[in-house]
């Protein structure tokens, strides 16, 4: 089946979309030859080298900056020259309302949040999580072009030699805002990468108490050299900042480590630390979720605990 | 300024033991006996366009599919200033069906009840979808801002919107009509009403409407079809390490395995 893969460019973590996508399409036997690389960018010359997906054409679209409306008109616009049965997007929050209204647009299905998939002649079954992250669903999808959101695998990063693709076109697509944006300011948001890359993650959930608490939380995770992260309830009471957040509308990072102290174990919070090696969970609550899908807990005051594990760690006893 | 408010009334999904997750007949699961709330997102949502009514006048209507249990949230949104609360008579299994509850508030809307702005959370706790204001946008040919954590009026026809985009955030003043996705908008819990206006809201009544089903709703498509549900499990070893105080369980977990790990980072 002829495929699309569509990356922002704008977005500036191109090289982990490439490994995503790319490790995706090697598990579902998609055909190289079928595929062509949709790759937005706002960049200046020279044109960014094109990143490691195993397609075998490319478009490179120059924008003035990431406006859905105005790619979504210039996916609509490239669709008949690509003739794509199959798009794919990474399930962050440009993939996310791409794949939704692209599909609505050409008059196919769409689904976000996929975790796997596999196509049955024209059909497409894909798997994804329901219920905030309590129950994993498999959807048949049977009116194409599929429009898919592809949630984040943490993937290999594709050998150096990986061949790129070979027939590439450039299109210049900069244009003004349209008309019902009267003015836009964008704040970038430096500290993201770093929770979502984290080897080591101290996470904090509501156990944590307070807002001085969970900010000594912070320092602690600082101290011992660990990516600070907390739950959506942390975050909505501003005891932390957005960028923090893990789960499923937050970070879903793949660490080596994930200290979790303070925090249930609901399922939306799970989802974000389940792809950790080892989990060491805290909880006051015996009875917490955490404490049966963690790999070794302890029930106690989880600030307590923390100072002394800090003192140990700082000190390699 | 006519603001419409999606809202659905969901289980407390987090209430529910591990051994509730049953699938039953027809990928059914049985969320009965837990408490129902405002979708979290939807709340947000809620909440955000008070605030907008705070400070400039809106007339703000909401929307809800479902049964006679949402009668309760409704009346205590008529409380909090929503004037008319309109709830969709549901039938049938609506949690993966986006693409119809977007058809069904597009013609709500079309059908005399025009909006300026609608606003809706992201995504439902149960459906997961994260499709409806993108498709409402589409069905309404209007433009959408997704991951909204704030707005405020900006003048006759326009609106200031903050959101949330790929590692960043973005302001932008923007001309009516819009859809609004609500995401992770911090500090956004709902308002409580007073108890005099939980009293007169008493004395109003939700419009409740029959839905069109199917083909009579313009727009309508059943995009996908539910194969399959099976309860994800996230169960380890889940070892516990004993001590008589804090100190004593932060030596026996750093010992327990935790500094080997951290060796090994």
């Amino acid at each position: 089946m002829k495929h699309v893969v569509v990356m922002n460019g704008c977005a500036g973590d191109l090289a982990a979309q490439a490994r995503d996508l790319g490790d995706l399409l090697g598990r579902t036997g998609l055909r190289r030859q079928d595929g062509t690389t949709v790759l937005l960018h706002a960049g200046e010359p020279p044109l960014p080298r094109m990143p490691q997906v195993p397609t075998a054409s490319a478009v490179r679209v120059r924008v003035s900056r990431y406006q859905p409306e105005q790619v979504l008109d210039i996916l609509e616009e490239l669709a008949p020259r690509l003739g794509a049965g199959l798009y794919l997007f990474v399930d962050d929050l440009a993939g996310r309302e791409l794949a939704v209204r692209l599909g609505r647009r050409l008059g196919g299905t769409s689904l976000t949040g996929v975790r796997a998939f596999d196509l049955d002649g024209e059909t497409l079954h894909a798997r994804k999580a329901v219920y905030s992250g309590h129950m994993e669903a498999t959807f048949r999808l049977g009116r194409g072009p599929f429009c898919l959101a592809i949630v984040r695998a943490g993937a290999a990063l594709l050998p150096a030699d990986h061949p790129g693709p070979v027939a590439l076109l450039d299109l210049d697509r900069r244009q003004p805002p349209p008309d019902w944006v009267e003015s836009c300011e964008c704040l970038p948001d430096p500290a993201t990468a770093g929770l979502e890359d984290a080897s080591f993650i101290l996470a904090a959930g509501m156990g944590v108490q307070d807002r001085n608490r969970a900010a000594r939380m912070a320092e602690i995770a600082q101290e011992i050299g660990a990516e600070f992260g907390a739950s959506r309830p942390v975050v909505m009471n501003a005891w932390a900042p957005m960028d923090r957040l893990l789960g499923i509308s937050g970070a879903l990072p793949r660490p080596g480590l994930c200290i979790v102290a303070g925090a249930s174990g609901s399922a939306a919070f799970m989802a974000g630390i389940e792809q950790s090696q080892f989990i060491v969970a805290i909880n006051k609550d015996e009875q917490a979720p955490i404490l049966r899908c963690c790999d070794v807990g302890a029930v106690g005051d989880c600030l307590e605990i923390l100072e002394e594990l800090a003192r140990l760690i700082r000190e390699g006893a | 300024m006519n603001v419409l408010v999606c809202c659905k009334i969901v289980p407390d999904l987090d209430r529910l033991s591990e051994s509730d997750w049953l699938v039953q007949d027809h990928g059914q699961v049985d969320t009965g006996f837990v408490r129902t709330m405002v979708n979290p997102y939807d709340e947000s949502a809620l909440e955000l366009t008070l605030r907008l009514a705070d400070a400039a006048p809106a007339r703000m209507t909401t929307l809800t599919l479902g049964g006679g249990q949402a009668e309760p949230f409704l009346k205590t949104l008529r409380a909090l200033g929503f004037d008319p609360t309109v709830r969709i008579e549901a039938q049938g299994d609506w949690r993966f069906c986006p693409d119809g509850l977007a058809a069904l508030i597009a013609a709500y809307v079309q059908a005399g009840h025009p909006q300026d702005l609608v606003v809706m959370g992201r995504q439902s706790a149960d459906g997961d979808n994260g499709k409806t204001p993108l498709l409402l946008a589409e069905a309404l040919g209007w433009p959408c801002i997704t991951e909204c954590i704030g707005f405020e009026a900006a003048g006759p026809g326009r609106l200031k919107v903050t959101s949330r985009v790929d590692a960043g955030r973005q302001i932008q003043v923007v001309r009516l009509p819009l859809v609004l996705a609500v995401g992770n908008a911090a500090g956004s819990t709902l308002r409580v009403p007073t108890l005099k206006s939980r009293m007169q809201a008493g004395r109003q009544r939700t419009e409740v409407l029959e839905p069109a089903l199917g083909p009579a709703i313009p727009g309508f498509r059943q995009d996908y079809v539910l194969e399959r549900l099976t309860a994800i499990r996230r169960r380890r070893a889940g070892r516990m390490v004993t001590g008589a105080d804090g100190c004593a369980l932060a030596q026996a977990l750093y010992q327990d395995g935790l500094k080997q790990r951290l060796e090994n980072l």
